[in-house]
């Protein structure tokens, strides 16, 4: 009997734990009995060859662990297409920011002839970042799903879904390339702000240290986070909805905000930190802030005369 | 249609009727292994691999008893239908009706 001790110890090895011994000692004796039936038959022993025939029907150790219930659902079926679109948005978002970063290093190395390399990893989009982002990020959405898929079975939301959620037809639809394209620009641009002026705080937002250019910035960033969660949100509901307008209204409102204040800083006090600052660029920043200022606030006009429209 | 597509919905058209006949042939005792040997009997050849397995699905869903026996001296699992696998029966064969009634008004009125 050596051969389905063999086999029975490998197809263990496949077995839950709660059931690995009685399922082993079931398939013992089922082996041994095919094997008496067959020898009685016979009236030989079996062959090394006929034993090798009887236990490649049965099947592979793991086939057969498999059927014995051995299999675990890492993510259902249910939640697949909604996993298999997040894991390509990730994929796709790195491909193209690393891309971007390196056709950004060597467009600064023509211009600037800084060393391309350098300026991508200082961006840190080096190959071997952008990698492990990728591989940290599918570990924690593949484990995030199999969390929440526990949760979705046993409360039964899929089948407790509300028809009334859906969204109307007629609703503005964003293409999913353009919802990608300006998720990666503005996931770049918030980089790019970071780097910098990796301040923030409340001190910095409302301009006590003096120096437009950090408070701006701190602002930016702001309506760079919220411009990016709704195009994140795009992503997998591709409606202009109510609450997505608005949000893009509340980020151009806070940026509208933020340069208001930077105006009430005195363009001068640049020259205390940055010495060196040619005045002709100086007096530019006020001209340059008030025309986006303007800009923003006819911007939100005109979205805020749409929304009221659309009513 | 290629062979591979047209095993596998062969294979999902045997899998829920499989439970349905092995409940039936279950109202009587058996082991796994006399279970098989009087499918084959009554002309339902199937796979050690599928059945045993199958066999101890349906128990795990309490549709099935068991106990272990050293008769004869082998030592060997039986297994018979329990309450609940019969009304589970009867219902599987209410719903096998249906469908295949459905399945004859279906050929009849579209030939």
């Amino acid at each position: 009997m050596n051969w389905i001790d063999r086999y029975v110890a490998e197809i263990k090895r496949y077995l839950p734990a709660k059931n690995r011994d009685d399922v082993a000692e079931e398939l013992q004796s089922l082996l041994e009995e095919e094997v008496l039936e067959l020898e009685a038959d016979r009236e030989r022993p079996l062959t090394d060859a006929e034993w090798h025939d009887l236990l490649r029907e049965f099947g592979h150790p793991m086939q057969v662990a498999t059927r014995y219930g051995a299999s675990g659902v890492l993510i259902s079926a249910a939640l697949f297409p909604l996993y298999r679109k997040v894991v390509g948005y990730l994929l796709a978002a790195v491909a193209m920011v690393y891309v971007l970063a390196i056709t950004w290093s060597i467009v600064a190395d023509v211009i600037w002839g800084v060393m391309a390399d350098a300026r991508a990893v200082n961006l840190g989009f080096g190959f071997g970042e952008a990698w492990s982002f990728a591989v940290n990020w599918l570990v924690f959405i593949t484990l995030g799903f199999h969390l929440a898929d526990r949760y979705v079975t046993d409360a039964g939301i899929l089948k407790r879904w509300n028809p009334a959620s859906l969204p109307p037809a007629q609703l503005e639809r964003e293409s999913l390339s353009s919802s990608i394209l300006v998720s990666i620009l503005v996931a770049v641009w918030l980089v790019i702000l970071h780097r910098l002026s990796p301040e923030f705080s409340a001190a910095v937002l409302l301009g006590e240290q003096n120096n437009r250019f950090i408070t701006l910035i701190a602002w930016l960033k702001i309506q760079a986070v919220l411009v990016l969660a709704v195009y994140l949100m795009l992503l997998f509901k591709p409606h202009w909805s109510r609450g997505k307008r608005m949000l893009v209204m509340v980020s151009d409102a806070l940026a509208a905000f933020g340069i208001a204040i930077c105006l009430s800083i005195p363009a001068e006090a640049l020259l205390q930190i940055y010495p060196e600052l040619p005045e002709a660029l100086l007096r530019t920043t006020s001209i340059v802030l008030w025309l986006w200022l303007l800009g923003l606030l006819a911007d939100l006009l005109v979205q805020g005369y749409r929304l009221m429209q659309r009513r | 249609m290629s062979e591979d597509r047209l095993e596998a919905m062969r294979l999902e058209l045997r899998r829920g009727s499989l439970a349905l006949i092995v409940l039936t042939a279950l109202r009587q005792e058996h082991y796994g292994y006399s279970l098989r040997q009087k499918l084959q009997a009554d002309g339902l050849a199937i796979e050690e691999g599928t059945l045993y397995p199958l066999v101890r699905r349906l128990e795990s869903h309490g549709l099935l008893d068991s106990r272990w026996s050293d008769e004869q001296g082998r030592r060997r699992r039986y297994y018979r239908m329990s309450a609940d696998g019969q009304k589970v029966l009867n219902a599987l064969k209410q719903e096998w009706q249906t469908l295949n009634k459905v399945m004859h008004t279906v050929q009849e009125s579209s030939s």
